[in-house]
């Protein structure tokens, strides 16, 4: 057996959560927790939406959604994490689990509105539509979550909503803050507007003579290279990869992390990259107007994604302690193992 | 550790690689057939994913080194 494994008991195998030097005191094995996996009726909240919605994505194309992916990718994996370090609340009921016919048939029609909804008001240009139908539209992306909460019964929602209060809040924000294309499409005239204004503002410490030209896609023209601020420069791309990284920062470090400062350190993260993308535009109106714009128009693309991911990386090197818990601050790093359930 | 960091690198490289040339290809191939540059929304793809390997390397890179710091 490799490193990693437990000895302390002989059915054990596999430690899950290896996490440094308390992985022995506090992982569960990967039996026992596929035990208490199958026991969570939380999973049922996300298996079941999951499989319905695969349904409704197919009769209703308008409803696809990637967030609504990534945010029960998240909800999965932040569960598990949850359960192979933390012991099982005791009260949770778990003789519901099984789902009657009659919820499961509820389950069902409740999506049929939705669907009909969606194909309603859904068009190849909805998303970029800003007016009631198209909010309508968005609202239903967000609402397909709604029906799973007649699965289960009030104890169990009770329970569950106490047990994984804080997984059910991150991946609720993931739901409603990744990507967020529609907001920033639907902003992009007034955001255009303060983006130019700051990366004119930025420039023209270094460079003089800049001159901002309004406009849907706005223009600050310089002496040597004009610069077009188009959609495609919101920072919408950097704050996409600033969440997928942060999201993998949640999955490996959701036991450690202290809660607060995590909802923090996101919103800051989020405000730091569409900083960063105002500088990153402003330095290439500076080096196409001081030292070359072949450069800059050579390479703009790519630098703009080494630029985001030093970004990242620097601000997750200032903030990786912050975020994190200690020993002391967090009972379960030092917690007795838990026992494996009945099997 | 250092073998870690190692095979990582290189994978990151060869996934930029790969990457660069798949989009290099289309573009060439667009190119060929008149049919304008590349997409995009493939080329901010490539790029996302790229980003994303290189900071998730760097990021479990950091998480090591925290880890075996303490």
């Amino acid at each position: 057996m490799k490193s990693g494994l437990a000895s302390t008991r002989p059915e054990v195998r596999v430690v899950v959560g290896a996490a440094g030097g308390a992985t022995d005191q506090r992982a569960v094995e990967l039996p026992v927790l596929w035990t208490r996996c199958r026991q969570e009726p939380v999973f049922l909240v996300a298996v079941a939406p999951l499989f319905l919605l695969s349904i409704d994505f197919f009769l209703a194309p308008a409803l696809r959604n990637t967030s609504f992916f990534l945010a029960t990718a998240l909800f999965f994996a932040l569960v598990v994490r949850h359960l192979s370090l933390q012991p099982v609340d005791k009260t949770i009921d778990k003789t519901r689990s099984a789902v009657s016919p009659l919820r499961l048939t509820i389950f069902c029609f409740l999506h049929l509105p939705l669907i009909a909804l969606a194909n309603l008001l859904g068009s190849r240009d909805a998303v970029y539509d800003p007016s009631y139908s198209g909010l309508l539209l968005a609202a239903a992306k967000v609402l397909v979550f709604l029906p799973t909460a007649v699965l289960l019964t009030r104890q169990t929602r009770q329970s569950l909503l106490r047990q994984f209060r804080p997984e059910l809040i991150a991946s609720g924000i993931a739901l409603l803050t990744y990507f967020p294309f529609r907001l920033f499409f639907a902003a992009w005239s007034f955001y255009s507007t303060l983006l130019a204004h700051s990366v004119q503002f930025l420039a023209g410490l270094f460079v003089t003579g800049l001159v901002y030209v309004p406009g849907t896609s706005p223009t600050i023209r310089g002496p040597v290279l004009d610069v077009h601020i188009l959609f495609g420069c919101s920072g919408l791309d950097g704050m996409r990869l600033f969440q997928i990284l942060f999201f993998l920062l949640l999955v490996c470090d959701w036991d450690r992390m202290r809660r607060w400062r995590t909802l923090t350190g996101y919103a800051a993260g989020l405000t730091a990259i569409l900083l960063a993308n105002a500088m990153r535009i402003a330095a290439m109106v500076v080096i196409g107007n001081r030292i070359s714009a072949d450069l800059v128009m050579r390479y703009h693309l790519e630098a703009g994604w080494v630029y985001v991911t030093a970004v990242f990386l620097l601000s997750l090197l200032l903030s990786y302690r912050w975020l994190l818990a200690t020993n002391a601050e967090f009972p379960a790093l030092t917690s007795t193992p838990v026992e494996p359930q009945s099997r | 550790m250092k073998r870690i960091a190692a095979s990582t690198t290189v994978l990151v490289l060869l996934v930029m690689m790969g990457a660069t040339q798949l989009v290099a290809k289309d573009k060439d191939d667009k190119d060929k057939d008149d049919r304008g540059s590349v997409n995009a929304t493939e080329l901010a793809g490539a790029g996302v994913i790229a980003a994303v390997m290189v900071g998730g390397a760097g990021y479990l890179l950091l998480r090591r080194r925290t880890r075996l710091s303490k």
